[in-house]
């Protein structure tokens, strides 16, 4: 009798679950959806917030549009801030509705509005409405990390939120923070009309990158924007200041009408992961392993809340392959070691695989750095500021890593992405032939530059 | 409100001989899970010489 009653529950709480749902409607959380059908499976999907979550709405897009413009105001184009601001709005409108709300609309999903949370460990609570699900992608993304600063909540600040929709007018802009996201809001307002600062706590901006683009970004954002840049900068306190916001430090102080939090992002992890059986990693995103499962094997993240690189197109990746992996049993991993990515002030900072630091833990590696002045193409454009710089395995002469600074590196890195992916070698570079005259060939140089002097060559040479 | 700065500007200096660095001369290490700068890899060594004795 007891077996009988048993039996049958089970059998409906088989039928009754989903077959997939998925926790979040940003990049990852689309992929998936987007693989899912291409499978076969229609997936529910709840998404809390904006659809489309940060990329199109406060994240990638809106920065890159406003930097576009103020690029067009560098260049001596009428571009008043405010009507930057309405064109951004513009494009971030018209981006949503094509890639989100269209998208959403072509595709056989069951989409609820509202915050998941877990209940147990296949099944999560939304509007009240139990969920259960036979696999799960949790692909709630990041928030801005906000520092413990003493004074910072009571004086009130900026996250990339407000700076990408001010809530007021303003002519200063104090950044505490000095990676990615620092230093994109820092030219775009200074190039926008609006004086910027820059505090960044380590010793050098984008700490993570190899020093010399450190050095070389520091000065060019000094010298050619006007940009001052602090670093090993403590904030201690910050208050009310005669007129504006101030920012007390171990260097000294500095006010300004508002202040810019731009000190990373954390993973949004509140969804009661205990209760499914998932647990976190040291970086306080959600712990995968390479096939993107969590300790819950039914259960597997994707995006911004595992920690790791933060990347929309790294998102969409892990959405894709995350969604194959739970409902094909694909066990599809990604090449981390390709991941490219870019902080697009311009000229742009691009990078992709190891550090000569990173690599020479690995291997036994050498690496080489060449000046965009001997980039025909920077020369010709006349914006030959920046270097390149490459590392390699000197055994096996295999590309380990490229970062460059300097004028279309955003795109140039791509060629390097493809040449780690593929394990290439420094011949494999040599020996293609590149367009003349392309910033792409800054990369060729610095792969030759193992084996010759690039500053004592005609153009082309091979 | 204009910005207004009253801030020590410290550049970024060799830890073994402290001198300026610049993106022609920099070079970092780690030690300690921490990194390092300095002018080239012959002050990074003195440095760690230094700090051992
Ligand atoms: C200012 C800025 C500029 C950037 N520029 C670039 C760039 O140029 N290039 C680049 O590659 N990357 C850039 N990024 C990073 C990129 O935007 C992210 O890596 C990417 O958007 C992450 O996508 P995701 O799907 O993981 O998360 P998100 O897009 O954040 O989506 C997660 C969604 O899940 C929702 N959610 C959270 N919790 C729950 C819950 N419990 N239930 C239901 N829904 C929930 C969230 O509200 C959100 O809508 C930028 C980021 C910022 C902030
Ligand atoms: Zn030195």
């Amino acid at each position: 009798m007891l077996t009988t009653i048993l039996n049958v529950s089970f059998t409906e709480v088989e039928e009754m679950a989903e077959d997939l749902v998925i926790i979040g409607h940003g990049a990852a959380g689309f992929a998936a959806l987007i693989r899912a059908n291409e499978l076969g499976v229609k997936p529910v999907m709840i998404g809390y917030g904006t659809l489309g979550g940060t990329c199109v709405n406060v994240g990638c897009v809106p920065s890159k549009r406003m930097l576009r413009l103020a690029y067009l105001k560098a260049l001596g184009q009428q571009v008043e801030f405010k009507k930057a601001i309405e064109d951004k709005d513009d494009i971030v409108s018209t981006l949503r509705k094509e890639k989100y709300e269209d998208i959403l609309n072509s595709y056989d999903v069951e989409y609820i509005k509202g915050k998941a949370y877990f209940i147990s460990p296949n099944a999560v609570k939304v509007n009240g409405q139990i969920i259960e699900g036979k696999k799960f992608i949790i692909a709630t993304g990041s928030s801005p990390n906000i520092p413990d600063i003493k004074g910072l909540r009571e004086v009130g600040f900026w996250t990339n939120v407000e700076a990408l929709n001010p809530p007021r007018d303003i002519s200063s802009l104090a950044i505490i923070g000095g990676r990615a996201l620092a230093l994109e809001f820092a030219q775009m307002y200074k190039r926008l009309g609006i004086d910027t600062v820059i505090l960044q706590r380590s010793k050098v901006i984008l700490p993570d990158w190899e020093p010399e683009i450190s050095l070389a970004v520091q000065n060019y954002l000094e010298s050619y924007d006007g940009i001052p840049i602090f670093t090993d900068v403590k904030v201690s306190e910050v208050k009310k200041g005669e007129e504006g916001k101030m920012i007390v430090t171990n260097l000294g102080k500095v006010e300004a009408d508002e202040i810019l939090v731009a000190t990373g992002r954390r993973p949004n992890t509140d969804l009661n992961l205990e209760a499914a059986g998932v647990k976190l990693n040291e970086r306080g995103g959600i712990l995968v392993d390479d096939e993107l499962r969590t300790t819950n094997p039914n259960i597997y993240a994707a995006g911004d809340v595992i920690g790791d690189q933060m990347l929309e197109a790294l998102a969409g990746k892990e959405g894709a392959i995350a969604a194959e992996n739970a409902l094909a049993n694909a066990h599809k991993k990604i090449d981390k070691l390709s991941i490219p990515q870019a902080v697009f002030i311009e000229p742009n900072i691009a990078r992709v695989g190891l550090t000569f630091l990173e690599a020479s833990k690995l291997y036994k590696a050498d690496y080489r750095v060449v000046k965009m002045s001997n980039v025909s193409k920077a020369r010709i454009l006349r914006e030959d500021f920046g270097l390149i710089k490459t590392v390699i395995d000197a055994e096996s002469k295999r590309i380990l890593g490229v970062q460059m600074f300097g004028k279309y590196a955003a795109e140039v890195i791509n060629e390097a992405a493809l040449a780690i992916k593929l394990r290439a070698t420094i011949d494999d570079i040599i020996d293609t032939v590149h367009v003349f005259p392309t910033m792409a060939e800054s990369f060729k140089l610095s792969v030759m530059a193992f084996k010759r002097d690039v500053q004592r060559m005609s153009c082309c040479v091979d | 409100m204009k910005l207004r700065i009253d801030m020590i500007k410290e550049n970024v200096k060799c830890e073994n001989c402290g001198v300026e660095l610049t993106e022609d001369n920099i070079y970092v290490m780690e030690i300690n899970g921490q990194k390092h700068y300095f002018c080239c890899s012959h002050c990074a060594d003195n440095y760690i010489e230094r700090k051992l004795h």
